[in-house]
């Protein structure tokens, strides 16, 4: 039993040095990291997938010492997968690459406890007052930004173009630009880094034409308020459209928003719009409302299954990566010469 | 007036919780009904409804039997988790044919694709020894290839007119072909999956693995409780994390194999539309209902049912009486177990993926409903029928609030309240009880 107790102990140890010792072998110790959201979470995978190609295509001297961190769903989980990755890196670090705004918040936090903010160059994705404050302080370098109100105002009028018989593009894209100190206080980088967000109740118009379901990944966020706004901003202009705004319960909670799918089916909405959570686990809801004859147009996250869908409205969420590995990249370029 | 007493009596007894759902049903579908509504009290709903209420209830089954025995499972979240993870990795990688000649298709395609790979890049002088493996795993693939090849042909022979089958023959021969030709590089992406087939033997394989998944760790759980004496409240909230844990250490999670190799009766469980149609409700609400009939024998006719009451009414008095308490702690946490594996299926069904951190948060859910249904944390009393109907009450709640178009938060208000409500009435009953 003792024995067996100190193999263990053994194996773990040595186990520990051999991954310990990889990862210091091979060229200069010094260089990047990535920090990534959470498995199975398609809209980050892509930003992910994009910032990894470009940096080893295009920038190919600049070393990438860690890309196995995952922030996960909060700020919280962030900032303590944040402190363990700086612990272990912290010293070696050039540049970071956080992929979304919770993560990008819990980095930040944890650089500003051990004072490295503004020492390392350092990307986000997606913007919060706490990012843009960052981004003046230059602990923060980079910003990419999506525009969550034209995504869901798109997705909105989308569904309604569709409802009226009108043919629709199965994909939309919303575009994409890069805040930095520089430039953040031009009109348009100003209104993408700040934007509306939904306050208040939503208006129900006189004369319903279509009932129309929102559900959005989560309620909390700033990111989805604006989405919120977005929708409203359509419904108002529309006229005659009703918003029905509903998010999971809990946070990315996947099985919250099978239901919640699944109750709005029953209830016999008009059509769906849908930030789905997880690229298969909502395929077979939005199946099953489409054989129930209402359509869903989904937003800001894709489906494995694209037949089941009316449209894809959403950030080309891979350009949104290259643009954070060339900012990096030119950042770091810039400081070695 | 002592019949009135008598019913009130009885309300805040068995019947209490199955009250509490009417009212409740009651209420919505009059609220549906007064703001212009009629999709609530509707047969649509009944079915999403009660399979929503089911992937609880399951859990929440063998919830009960723990906590009338004094228990509580905290980690019954990860473990339903863990289970359905253990199964998506059983049919990704065809589990059956791993087991009996050790590497399946997948493992032996990536196998080879790694050793091509590592050939490329390697110095010359250690490029043999690289060939050489990818000589042995194209060997090992060759052989899995030609087996499915031969059990491809012999269906295709008893039903030549399907053309899905002769597709898959015609793409399995190529990949034989290819194998067996001079060393030439294989190319190892999706489409070379495509027209391979799990074994037959792997998906009641795989969900044999997963319930046994749920059956160890309810034996761990048991294991744990009756010989450290350390409290259930306090063993489970440490197991919880660990199942989680190890849950996150199968490689690649979260796992996703092919839709088309997931049996189709296993995806029909929580679908909402029964297939065929006259079986009313999805094939899921039935498991639930044929378990809980079974459960509730078992728990009112059996010596086990007998010795579980005991020792949550009194252990020391049950240990008194002669009954093994610590072998009874086991067998009820094993027999938890059982049901978080079934609960597996269900996740495994719903979300068409194993991944391990898709229970977080379902204990609280299944806790609720067995505490809601009128079983007492302190051990001793609980029902089936209760876990079922506080079950079934969380789902027509948060159905309701929808289907009324109320706000996350007053929601979240709704359910604290009346889990509150269901402990506050537990706490007076036990006052009332003689000798407490």
């Amino acid at each position: 039993m003792r024995l067996s107790v100190l193999f263990i102990v053994l194996a773990v140890v040595a186990g520990c040095n051999r991954s310990g010792s990889s990862s210091n072998s091979g060229g200069g110790d010094r260089g990047i990291m990535l920090l990534r959201y959470a498995k199975g979470s398609e809209s980050t995978e892509q930003r992910e997938d994009g910032f990894m190609d470009t940096m080893k295509s295009e920038f190919p001297n600049i070393r990438i010492i860690s890309e196995e961190g995952y922030a996960g769903a909060t700020q919280n989980t962030a900032l303590e997968a944040s402190q363990q990755l700086l612990n272990k890196y912290g010293g070696r670090l050039d540049g970071i690459f956080a992929c979304n705004e919770s993560s990008a918040s819990g980095m930040l936090a944890a650089l500003e406890q051990i004072e490295l903010a503004g020492k390392v160059q350092f990307v986000g994705f997606d913007t919060s007052s706490r990012l843009i404050a960052a981004l003046e302080d230059r602990k923060l370098h980079g910003l990419v930004l999506q525009d969550p109100v034209k995504m869901a105002y798109l997705a909105v009028k989308t569904m309604v173009d569709h409802l009226d018989g009108k043919p629709v593009e199965k994909r939309v894209s919303t575009g994409e630009l890069v805040a930095t100190p520089e430039n953040m206080n031009e009109a348009e980088v100003k209104a993408r880094l700040s934007p509306k967000m939904h306050t208040g109740e939503d208006v129900k118009p006189e004369n319903v034409k279509y009932r129309i379901a929102v559900i959005p990944k989560g309620t909390t966020h700033d990111f989805w308020k604006s989405v919120h706004q977005g929708a409203a901003q359509a419904a108002a202009e529309l006229g005659n459209v009703e918003i029905i705004w509903k998010g999971p319960l809990e946070e990315d909670d996947k099985q919250d928003q099978i239901e919640l799918v699944r109750g709005f089916v029953t209830e016999k909405v008009h059509g769906i719009c849908l930030a789905p959570l997880d690229s298969r686990a909502l395929v077979d809801s939005v199946r099953y409302a489409k054989e129930a004859g209402i359509p869903t147009v989904i937003f800001d996250s894709g489906l494995e299954d694209e037949s089941v869908i009316v449209s894809y409205v959403a950030t080309d969420n891979y350009n949104g990566g290259v643009l954070a590995a060339r900012r990096l990249g030119s950042l770091l370029a810039g400081e070695r010469k | 007036m002592l019949a009135a007493r008598g019913f009130l009596a009885l309300l805040t007894t068995a019947l209490g919780p199955f009250v509490a759902l009417l009212v409740v049903i009651g209420f919505f579908t009059v609220a549906d009904w007064l703001t212009g509504g009629d999709t609530f009290f509707t047969l649509q709903n009944f079915r999403t409804v009660a399979i929503q209420a089911c992937i609880v209830a399951v859990a929440a089954l063998g919830m009960t039997v723990i906590v009338i025995s004094g228990g509580i499972d905290l980690s019954v979240g990860s473990a339903v988790a863990l289970a359905a993870t253990v199964l998506a990795w059983g049919i990704h990688y065809d589990v059956a044919v791993l087991v009996t000649t050790g590497s399946s298709f997948r493992t032996a395609s990536i196998g080879l694709a790694q050793a091509q790979a590592r050939e490329q890049v390697a110095a010359e002088d250690a490029k043999s020894q690289w060939q050489a493996e990818a000589d042995r795993w194209r060997e090992v693939l060759r052989a899995i290839a030609s087996e499915k090849l031969a059990a491809a042909e012999a269906a295709v022979e008893s039903s030549p007119d399907d053309t899905v089958l002769r597709n898959d023959v015609r793409r399995l021969r190529e990949k034989v072909q290819k194998l067996e030709g001079p060393a030439a590089n294989v190319r190892i992406d999706n489409q070379w999956f495509l027209g391979v087939h799990n074994h037959w033997a792997t998906a009641p394989l795989a969900l044999f693995m997963c319930v046994a998944t749920g059956i160890a760790a309810g034996l761990i759980n048991g294991a744990l409780i009756s010989t450290l004496r350390v409290v259930p409240f306090i063993v489970t909230l440490g197991t919880m994390t660990l199942f989680l844990g190890l849950g996150k250490l199968i490689p690649d999670v979260p796992i996703r194999p092919e839709i088309s190799e997931i049996p189709r009766w296993v995806r029909r469980l929580t679908l909402p539309q029964p297939e065929p149609a006259w079986t009313f409700v999805a094939s899921g609400v039935w498991v639930t209902l044929l378990l809980s009939v079974v459960l509730a024998f078992v728990l009112r006719y059996s010596v086990l049912g007998r010795h579980v009451v005991a020792i949550g009414s009194n252990e020391l008095a049950a240990r008194l009486c002669g009954i093994n308490v610590p072998r009874v702690k086991r067998t009820v946490y094993a027999l938890a177990g059982l049901f978080v594996g079934i609960a597996g299926i269900y996740n495994f069904a719903l979300l068409n993926q194993g991944d391990p951190t898709s229970g977080t948060g379902l204990e609280l859910r299944v806790i609720a409903a067995v505490v809601i249904g009128g079983a007492s944390l302190s051990g001793g009393r609980g029902s089936v029928i209760g876990a079922l109907t506080g079950a079934a009450l969380m789902a027509t709640i948060t159905s309701g609030c929808t289907q009324l178009g109320l706000p996350n938060p007053i929601q979240d208000v709704i359910v604290g309240l009346i889990i509150v409500a269901a402990v506050t009435v537990d706490q007076f009953r036990q006052r009332r009880l003689p000798g407490k």
